[in-house]
């Protein structure tokens, strides 16, 4: 049975059954290669410093509705002032990112054995924010796909028993209960 | 925010030179936008972990971003607000920075 208990010093002690493990260490992983989005993180040639400093490099609004709910414009109604902002802070807010999912992905990796029982493991205060922002990044992510608006619970309860959407939005509903969990453990 | 005043001791008193006035620097503030997505639950801790606001302010901010659709979480130079902003943004979070009207 999933579970986040508290302890001491702002600590989380967190119990997951296999497919739990999985489903949260698949997802995470579809998310770096999603913030990843085809771009050099580790630059395999030439200057990596250069690389860093290549602020002229055009950081246009992402095209992608998930990538622009993790990535959203800085200014209303200023597009240049966004573009601007874009242009220095993306890339280390997509470096923040994959940081908080590899956090979320090691520890489901932690456990070398296949051996079907549930994952036990400790967060630290800093590893338990990682899990959190990993988390409600997935949670953006599944609901951009999804098209989640407000209030519309009543067209998701409605929808006919064989819609393929409907697991996808049950995973997204789960992983509320779990980061609510998280939470939970970490305010106490 | 800091204003020039003259002060009444002065010694001497000096035509103030118009050229010299300083306009105080219109504060800047962070914005946070309600979102079909989030939590309650993660605003507020969001809001306590790194405005380091109370409970009950955070509390207060969330409710005033889930009813009216937005709120003013904190204020201060253009660059403070960057800060704030990326901050909100990497907690996933929608804000935006813009000049106070006030």
């Amino acid at each position: 049975m999933t579970q986040f208990r508290s302890r001491r010093r702002g600590g989380v002690y967190v119990v997951l059954p296999p497919y739990a493990a999985g489903l949260i260490a698949n997802l995470a992983r579809q998310l770096i290669e999603l913030l990843s989005d085809g771009e050099v993180v580790q630059p395999s040639g030439g200057d990596p410093l250069e690389a860093m400093l290549d602020f002229d490099a055009p950081r246009d609004t992402p095209d992608d509705p998930a990538l622009l709910r993790l990535l959203p414009p800085a200014h209303r109604g200023d597009d240049e002032a966004a573009a601007e902002f874009r242009r220095f802070t993306e890339r280390g807010l997509r470096e923040g990112k994959i940081r908080d999912a590899r956090v979320v992905v090691s520890k489901l990796e932690d456990d070398g054995d296949t051996v079907p029982d549930d994952l036990e493991f400790e967060l630290d205060p800093q590893e338990a924010r990682s899990w959190m922002r990993c988390l409600t990044d997935l949670r953006l992510t599944l609901a951009a796909r999804l098209g989640v608006a407000a209030d519309d619970e009543s067209v998701w309860e409605g929808l006919p028993e064989d819609d393929e959407r409907l697991p996808v939005y049950e995973i997204y509903g789960w992983l509320g209960y779990l980061l609510e969990s998280l939470i939970d453990a970490v305010r106490r | 925010m800091a204003c020039v005043t003259a002060s009444p001791e002065a010694a001497t008193v000096e035509r103030p030179d118009v050229d010299e006035v300083v306009q105080p620097e219109l504060p800047w503030i962070t914005l946070v936008w309600d979102d079909p997505v989030n939590l309650m639950s993660y605003v507020t801790f969001v809001f306590t972990d790194y405005f380091h606001y109370a409970r009950s302010k955070a509390q207060k901010l969330m409710m005033q971003v889930h009813t009216e659709g937005k709120a003013v979480v904190s204020s201060g130079t253009r660059e403070a607000m960057e800060r704030d902003v990326q901050a909100m943004h990497a907690y996933g979070l929608w804000a935006t920075l813009e000049k106070s009207d006030a």
